[in-house]
């Protein structure tokens, strides 16, 4: 191995190996350790019901459009914060916070109470026939109401340090504000959208707190996995049962980060080094 | 013809970017805007280009307002200082950018536009590179995509932001070169923005002067360089460097010197300032009604001599240059007392408001040995 110029690479290695070992790997071992231990046709009859596929589908599909609409909305955030200075900017931004420090289920119960068919706002929207809480509808905004600081928050650093001078490049060349957003813009927040996207999507999928408020948990309709694992270990005391749907589930985020990190690369493909 | 600034001003809060400038260029005009950081020029450069607007003045194109166009429509090419070039978009890309974005009318078909990008990446030597990102190329390489890409839109008017300030050396003096012939093979108006007096003297047909928001002289490059027209054109274009001296009926006080001086109107003058160039300073054999001048030190800078000279009567040490050859037949060491001539002096008188009412080069008699051969010929002699 070459010599290391910079001091203290074993001390500073072997210290994040051990922290990422017991933290990390130790307790994700344990639980495909304890999905093993069903075997395979044991496994297979835990996943294969129409309840934990109707959760899972849920999951994943709301996680998805969540943290789709919270990479639209985030980004609209962000460059209003970056861009213009107004009066409460300040409170403004630190409100953008405040779903990162506010206790999930205190959260959840503010959301079921603003949309619950008597509260504030549901009791608005009924009218209409938009039934915000007990449905889907209530899951994904729980999921976007928790995402949403992960984007800003990529996005800002990101958007603060770009140079005004590619948009003005564009504009002497005779691009319109539309054609500087969509060609020079969105394509250099690309990757940085994507981290936001990502980080959004991991929130979503794992949030169990905020939704399960909100989500009223009917059978077939608005069961979240995590709340099914949660069911499993309560009532059931079934702790193989619970791994091997943890075990599902730790597989699709790995999966669809993998899928993140290398369409990520992708639109990165042009910073590349001689 | 060709652009009318007049009367432009430009403010941003206490600070005076623009005060009163007015400026005519020619068509096919090669032009400097030589000034420090802060005097203004690159505001001036980014009113042109549309991207920032006077509180006064205005500009005329040929007789047509430009200030009333957009800059999208202004055909104006800028190239940034950092080049701003698209980094997601290949060589091709970038340059193809300013004819892509056109409105589908005025769009040429994706065939003539293939063909212009390769004339113009051909023209500036890099049609090899067309597929590569920027973050690929080399300063050199970056600066030529960014002259492209500019070029592509075809601009009436071609403005660069310190087109050189972000390469080395060695690059920059090439770049010169083919920056200077390309302007003369394209024909296109050209103004560029510099704080490097040798690059707006070596490339410009003219050269405009700036300081603190001020044009303090307009001419080419020769007419600045021999006849500056105030304290500061001589001190950044001429490396004037400034000595006390005083004016009084008809005569020059400079370094316990005084000499007659004829034509210079004392009237509203209300302080004097007396520059000398470094090349002006001369040893001279002793005696000779030479100056005393102690050697601080001495830098053989690539077929120059430089030295710092002590003189009494002066505070600060005063730069003198001599060529190889001349300081060879003579040469002076760190610590020698020398005697030194003063071959050409330059006097500014200034009124109340700091504004320069006359002007005067004057050789000091005592300078009357040949320029051409040195004065230390007579030494061998």
């Amino acid at each position: 191995m070459a010599r290391q110029v910079l001091p203290g690479f074993r001390l500073s290695t072997g210290y994040t190996l051990a922290v990422l070992g017991g933290s990390v790997l130790l307790p994700l071992a344990a639980l495909l350790w304890t999905a093993c231990e069903l075997g395979p046709a044991g496994w297979w009859a835990q996943i294969a019901t129409r309840r934990v596929l109707a959760s899972l589908r849920l999951s994943f599909g709301a996680a998805m459009l969540a943290a789709t609409i919270d990479v639209v909305l985030g980004l609209l955030v962000a460059w209003v914060l970056v861009r213009y200075r107004f009066a409460f900017r300040r409170l403004c931004d630190a409100l953008v916070d405040l779903p990162f420090a506010l206790p999930t289920a205190v959260a959840g119960i503010a959301l079921t109470a603003l949309y619950a068919p008597h509260g504030w706002l549901g009791s608005r929207l009924a009218p209409f026939g938009i039934d915000v809480a007990y449905t889907r509808l209530g899951v994904l905004l729980a999921m976007v109401f928790v995402g949403l600081p992960f984007v800003v928050r990529t996005l800002q650093p990101v958007l603060e340090s770009m140079e005004s001078d590619l948009e003005e490049a564009a504009y002497t060349l005779g691009a319109s504000p539309s054609q500087r957003f969509f060609r020079v813009l969105l394509p250099l927040l690309a990757p940085t959208l994507l981290t936001g996207y990502a980080l959004a999507l991991a929130r979503a999928i794992g949030e169990y707190g905020s939704v399960v408020f909100i989500s009223g948990n009917r059978l077939f309709k608005t069961e979240i996995a995590p709340y099914l694992i949660v069911q499993k270990v309560d009532s059931q005391y079934d702790y193989r049962g619970a791994a091997a749907l943890g075990a599902v589930m730790l597989a699709a985020s790995l999966l669809l980060l993998v899928a993140m990190a290398w369409l990520q690369r992708w639109t990165r493909r042009w910073a590349v080094t001689r | 013809m060709g652009i009318d600034i007049s009367h432009l001003r430009r403010r941003f809060g206490q600070f005076t970017a623009l005060d009163d400038v007015s400026l005519s260029i020619a068509d096919g005009e090669f032009v400097a805007l030589l000034g420090p950081s802060g005097s203004g020029k690159t505001s001036l450069l980014r009113i042109l280009a549309g991207l920032d607007l006077p509180d006064a003045g205005s500009i005329l194109r040929d007789g047509e307002d430009l200030l009333a166009l957009d800059a999208r429509r202004r055909g104006v090419g800028l190239v940034f200082q950092h080049y701003a070039l698209f980094p997601h978009m290949t060589v091709a890309q970038n340059v193809a950018f300013g004819l892509r974005v056109r409105p589908w009318r005025l769009r040429p078909r994706a065939s003539a536009i293939k063909a212009s990008v390769e004339e113009l990446l051909r023209r500036v030597e890099l049609d090899h590179l067309s597929t590569r990102y920027p973050a690929q190329l080399s300063g050199g390489q970056r600066q030529r995509v960014a002259l492209a890409r500019a070029l592509a839109i075809q601009p009436r008017l071609l403005l660069l932001d310190e087109p050189f300030g972000a390469l080395d050396a060695q690059v920059r003096v090439t770049l010169r070169r083919w920056l200077r012939e390309f302007h003369r093979s394209l024909g296109i108006t050209t103004l560029f923005v510099t704080h490097d007096q040798d690059e707006a003297l070596e490339m410009a047909d003219r050269v405009v002067v700036m300081n603190q928001g001020r044009i303090e002289q307009i001419g080419t490059p020769e007419q600045i360089y021999r006849h500056p027209a105030t304290p500061f054109a001589s001190r950044f274009i001429a490396r004037g460097q400034p000595i006390p001296g005083e004016v009084e009926h008809g005569t020059l006080r400079v370094l316990d010197r005084v000499w007659a001086v004829g034509g210079f109107a004392e009237d509203q003058i209300t302080s004097i300032t007396v520059h000398v160039r470094p090349e002006d300073i001369f040893p001279t054999q002793a005696h000779r009604e030479g100056l005393a001048a102690r050697v601080l030190n001495v830098r053989h800078v690539a077929g120059t001599v430089r030295a710092s000279l002590a003189m009494a009567g002066l505070e600060e040490p005063l730069e003198a240059e001599w060529n190889e050859r001349e300081w060879h037949r003579h040469p002076v060491a760190v610590g020698d007392v020398i005697d030194v001539h003063i071959q050409s002096l330059t006097v500014f008188g200034s009124d109340a408001d700091g504004r320069v009412v006359a002007r005067k080069e004057f050789q000091p008699p005592h300078g009357a040995a040949p320029v051409t051969l040195g004065p230390w010929r007579r030494v061998e002699a």
